[in-house]
């Protein structure tokens, strides 16, 4: 028997990668604005998503995706908030979404009825950055309760991320949470990707966090 | 953590190739792992293994050789390049934040070797 050595060169994630290309396209066509949501379990998630949602009431048609292990309290919690329209998947144990998920999702919602989709991620730092859903952005969720040092003990989902949020301002008095420290770390694994730091409990920094999305709304339509 | 979903993919790319290729069976996989893909080597072998053997797939009994990528830093001040090392992103020489120029999140398959 010979041998011989095949040169492939393939991410072993491309067929999920080939399915993103796809959903991002529609995504893009409907002219709905995706955004990938990641964060820790209870980070302040589907928070974000109503306080958004309340913001931009009569300005934008907002849609969800809700990921998660089991249930669907997030998409009734989405729904009694205001959502245009929100379908639940269920990975049935498993850690992060895939575009295959995504893209069966995206067959129960109009997307030509939405501005922005919101695609709530399964709570974890980790796994989800390694599969593109098919979003025009990626959202990195923290919130101080976390703690300063998630940037370095999690650095590839701050380094991938197109925005990072930071939430649960109104607790940083209670914790200790060193924001010159977060900063400096963030910094060094992403440069330029925006941070915003809000309260989806007081609504601080709700309306500087919603203009920015309005901006990537109007931006996605001229390009 | 997902290992599973990443050796189902692994099975699928591999068989994909080799049959391109008109190959009888893999020997060898050789892959690029990134630290930041958090893949645990063993695990991601014993799914791969189980998978393969599920399918009787032309991959079965295939060798893994890995080659890690950590995440790099870079401080321009120094011109020193180093890897994160116990969570430290700062410059070990002058202590300055360095600059990441690599994230090391690979997973990729750089070649395979098959017989005939
Ligand atoms: N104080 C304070 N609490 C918040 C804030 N945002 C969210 N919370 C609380 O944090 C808890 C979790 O919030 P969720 O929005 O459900 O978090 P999630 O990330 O969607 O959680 P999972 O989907 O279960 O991973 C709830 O009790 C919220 O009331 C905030 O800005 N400030
Ligand atoms: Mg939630
Ligand atoms: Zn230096």
């Amino acid at each position: 028997m010979s041998t011989r050595t095949i040169k492939v060169i393939k991410d072993i994630l491309e067929s999920n990668d080939l399915i993103a290309a796809e959903n991002r396209s529609k995504f893009e066509n409907a002219g709905a604005l995706a955004i990938n949501i990641i964060g820790s379990p209870g980070s302040g998630k589907t928070s974000l998503i109503l306080q958004t949602i309340k913001a931009l009431q009569h300005k934008k048609k907002i849609g969800v995706i809700e990921g998660d292990v089991a249930g669907d309290i997030d998409t009734k919690r989405v729904l009694a908030g205001g959502a245009e329209d929100a379908v639940q998947i269920n990975t049935g144990g498993n850690c992060h979404l895939e575009a295959r998920m995504v893209r069966q999702a995206m067959q129960n919602i109009n997307l030509n009825a939405l501005d922005i989709i919101f695609i709530e991620n399964v709570g974890n730092l980790i796994c989800p950055n390694h599969w593109s859903l098919g979003e025009a952005i990626k959202l990195c969720l923290i919130s101080v309760a976390e703690g300063d040092d998630k940037p370095i003990k999690y650095p590839e989902i701050f380094a991938a991320s197109d925005v990072i949020v930071l939430t649960k301002n109104d607790l940083i008095a209670h914790v200790d949470f060193n924001k010159e420290f977060f900063y400096e770390s963030l910094r060094a694994l992403n440069p330029t990707a925006p941070l915003l730091e809000i309260s989806s409990r007081t609504g601080d920094g709700i309306q500087g966090w919603s203009g920015w999305l309005v901006d990537q709304c109007a931006q996605k339509r001229k390009s | 953590m997902h290992e599973h979903s990443v050796a189902k993919s692994l099975v699928d790319l591999v068989e994909q190739e080799a049959q391109k290729a008109a190959a009888k069976r893999v020997k060898t996989i050789r892959l690029a792992i990134g630290d930041q893909s958090h893949i645990d080597e063993a695990s991601l072998k014993m799914h791969f293994d189980l998978i393969a053997a599920g399918r009787k797939s032309i991959s079965q009994g295939a060798e893994f050789q890995i080659s890690r990528t950590p995440m790099k830093f870079r401080c321009d001040a120094c011109s020193v390049d180093f890897e994160i090392v116990n969570h430290e992103f700062r410059c070990p020489v002058c202590e300055r934040s360095g600059r990441m120029i690599g994230r090391g999140d690979e997973l990729r398959v750089e070649s395979i070797e098959v017989m005939d």
